[in-house]
């Protein structure tokens, strides 16, 4: 389990991240989303001890980090950090002669999957090669724990599919994976829980079929112009085209639907919102929903 | 992660190596080329005499010819230069005898003159072996900067670096352990390429070792230690600039020796001396030479001791920096 607590880091002038809290339980993936500079990379920068945090707490399995917690830690940076005249094979032997847990099949089949050739120094890899040797180099232990930064960032869409699938293994065989992503879709195939960073702040937090449940667009039509809808709780906002009134809803639907049939709709229907439409609700200047 | 630092390590010695073997290649070089087209005959008493340029005489500017042979038997190497021009014929021997003591015989004798003969006796120069420690030390010290900036290059490639199950401080000294072998391995190399050269140019015989040159090993380590101190602690104050600082490092090196030199004023000069104080190679000195025109004054153990302190000071608070530094790349 991650546990973060009231983390807050300031550089110089920019609060990179103002007060978060956020719980990622074992057999979990947890996707954090967020625009550039929203405060993602910082705080896992914080959680592995990269940046020190102004206040707050990270706790890993309950106890803070310390060098053995990287035992049972892989991590894969936004961009891959080699070392750029080692040969692949030379960055799996640093594993190996560093990780107690270091794993030997593992790490083969880890190197099948991503096809990279052994003799091959850092540096002449693709940008996708170096992501999957940074990947085999934090998954080569089968850590327990998991901080991904972008994992799949420059991979070709089979590879990423196949972290995906790592990464999903991981989580049911007990992992807590914490892992960022501008790509909403592997999160959304990845992730049973999301967070989602507005300006150093977590916006949004939960699971990922409570906040769908929770959020809803009610579609009204109606004969002639549009009614006046005001004085609604739980709606976060409201468009007009033409005759169709469209409401969007966090909370619980069902009064707006009746609100609306009030109003004489001649039609009234549900729809579910997309992780991106949260998403996108969730960093627009507005901020809806909290 | 001594398994990187033992790569970093060799890639640096690696360099060192062929730097090493091109220097050994081009004194081999010159030495063959200046025996070039030689012919070596023996004799029955075991001595082989070689004419220099196939024995055939080299024509001179002014017009004389000389004919130089080479002698190798049990008392020593002779050199025996004939030369004939329009003033007459001169021989010039010099025989180098096996304790180092050379003679040189000059006969001239001229068109319608008297012949003169003169004799030049010099005893054999000595070569102390602290003049050749610190020739093998200093060569040593190309790699010492180099190997200074490994400990920062980590920084680059944290994701890996710091994931290990070793605390950074753990990690820095374990950096430090391959560097000083790497040292050692150097020098040890260097020496390799010293004592093959004077062997080829058969001058280890001249080596006196004085039991009071000790000092200059231990003032030899103590520099090496200051100047990779200085590195590893201005690496730390920029962190993933560590080439830069080890050039850097050089320049300042060389640089403030001269600048103590340079005739300036009263005040321009103290800064000087002041800024030597921070160069370890200021703290070298003369060798065998008077204390008094050294740098940084006192015994080789005194400035041993000081560069020593410092270069430890240095690699501490350097440490302390490096370890706990935020990563920012």
């Amino acid at each position: 389990m991650i546990t973060i607590s009231s983390l807050t880091k300031r550089y110089k002038d920019v609060l990179a991240v103002d007060d978060v809290s956020l719980e990622v339980p074992d057999g979990s993936v947890c996707g954090l989303l967020g625009r550039n500079g929203a405060g993602k990379t910082t705080t896992f920068k914080c959680l592995l001890g990269f940046a020190r945090p102004d206040a707050g707490a990270v706790r890993f399995d309950g106890a803070p980090l310390a060098p053995k917690t990287f035992e049972r830690l892989g991590y894969v940076p936004e961009r891959a950090q080699l070392y750029p005249w080692m040969t692949v094979a030379q960055h799996v032997e640093v594993v190996r002669r560093s990780q107690p847990r270091f794993d030997e099949a593992r790490t083969r089949e880890l190197l099948a999957t991503f096809r990279l050739p052994a003799k091959r120094v850092a540096k002449k890899l693709s940008k996708g090669q170096q992501t999957a040797l940074a990947l085999t180099v934090a998954l080569a232990t089968n850590p327990s724990l998991l901080v991904l930064d972008e994992p799949a960032s420059g991979l070709d869409p089979v590879l990423q599919r196949a972290v995906l699938d790592i990464l999903i293994d991981a989580a049911s065989s007990g992992a807590t994976v914490l892992m960022s992503s501008h790509q909403i879709g592997q999160i959304d195939r990845a992730a049973d829980r999301v967070a989602i960073m507005r300006d150093g702040k977590i916006v949004l937090a939960g699971e990922i079929d409570d906040l769908r449940a929770a959020a809803k667009i009610v579609e009204g039509t109606f004969e002639g112009g549009v009614p006046e809808l005001s004085g609604l709780s739980g709606v976060v906002r409201i468009e007009c085209s033409g005759t169709m009134l469209r409401a969007y809803a966090n909370g619980g639907h069902e009064p707006i639907v009746a609100r609306f049939d009030a109003l004489g709709a001649r039609g009234v229907r549900v729809l579910d919102r997309s992780l991106e439409d949260l998403f996108l609700d969730a960093v627009s200047d507005e901020g809806a929903l909290r | 992660m001594i398994y990187v630092a033992r790569l970093r390590a060799g890639r640096v010695l690696v360099r060192y190596g062929i730097f090493l073997l091109v220097v050994f290649g081009l004194f081999v070089i010159s030495i063959a080329a200046s025996h070039g087209g030689r012919i070596v005959t023996s004799s029955s008493d075991g001595s082989t005499t070689v004419r220099v340029s196939d024995g055939k005489p080299r024509v001179q500017a002014d017009g004389g010819r000389t004919v130089t042979t080479k002698k190798v038997d049990r008392n020593g190497v002779t050199f025996t230069t004939k030369t004939v021009d329009r003033n007459g014929v001169t021989f010039t021997t010099t025989r180098v005898e096996p304790n180092g003591t050379s003679v040189t015989t000059v006969v001239r004798a001229p068109r319608g003159g008297r012949r003169t003969v003169s004799r030049d006796v010099r005893t054999p120069s000595t070569i102390p072996f602290a003049v050749v420690l610190i020739i093998v030390a200093f060569v040593a010290y190309v790699i010492v900067p180099s190997l200074g900036g490994n400990l920062d290059a980590e920084y680059r490639s944290a994701a890996i670096a710091f994931t290990r199950p070793i605390s950074r401080y753990a990690l820095a000294a374990r950096y430090f352990a391959v560097d000083a072998f790497a040292v050692l391995l150097a020098a040890a190399m260097g020496a390799v390429v010293a004592f093959s050269l004077m062997g080829a140019f058969g001058a280890t015989r001249f080596l006196t070792f004085d039991p009071a040159s000790l000092a200059y090993v231990g003032l030899a380590a103590a520099v090496a230690v200051m100047l990779y101190g200085w590195v590893v602690f201005v690496a730390s104050l920029v962190p993933g600039r560590g080439n830069a600082v080890v050039g850097v490092c050089w320049a300042f090196a060389i640089f403030v020796p001269g600048l103590v030199e340079l005739p300036v004023s009263g005040l321009l000069h103290a800064i000087a001396v002041g800024l030597a104080w921070l160069d370890p190679i200021a703290y070298i000195g003369s060798i065998g030479g008077d204390a008094q025109s050294n740098i940084i004054p006192g015994s080789e153990s005194v400035r041993a001791g000081v560069a020593f302190a410092i270069g430890v000071l240095a690699i501490a608070v350097g440490t302390r920096i490096w370890a706990t530094r935020e990563v920012t790349v």
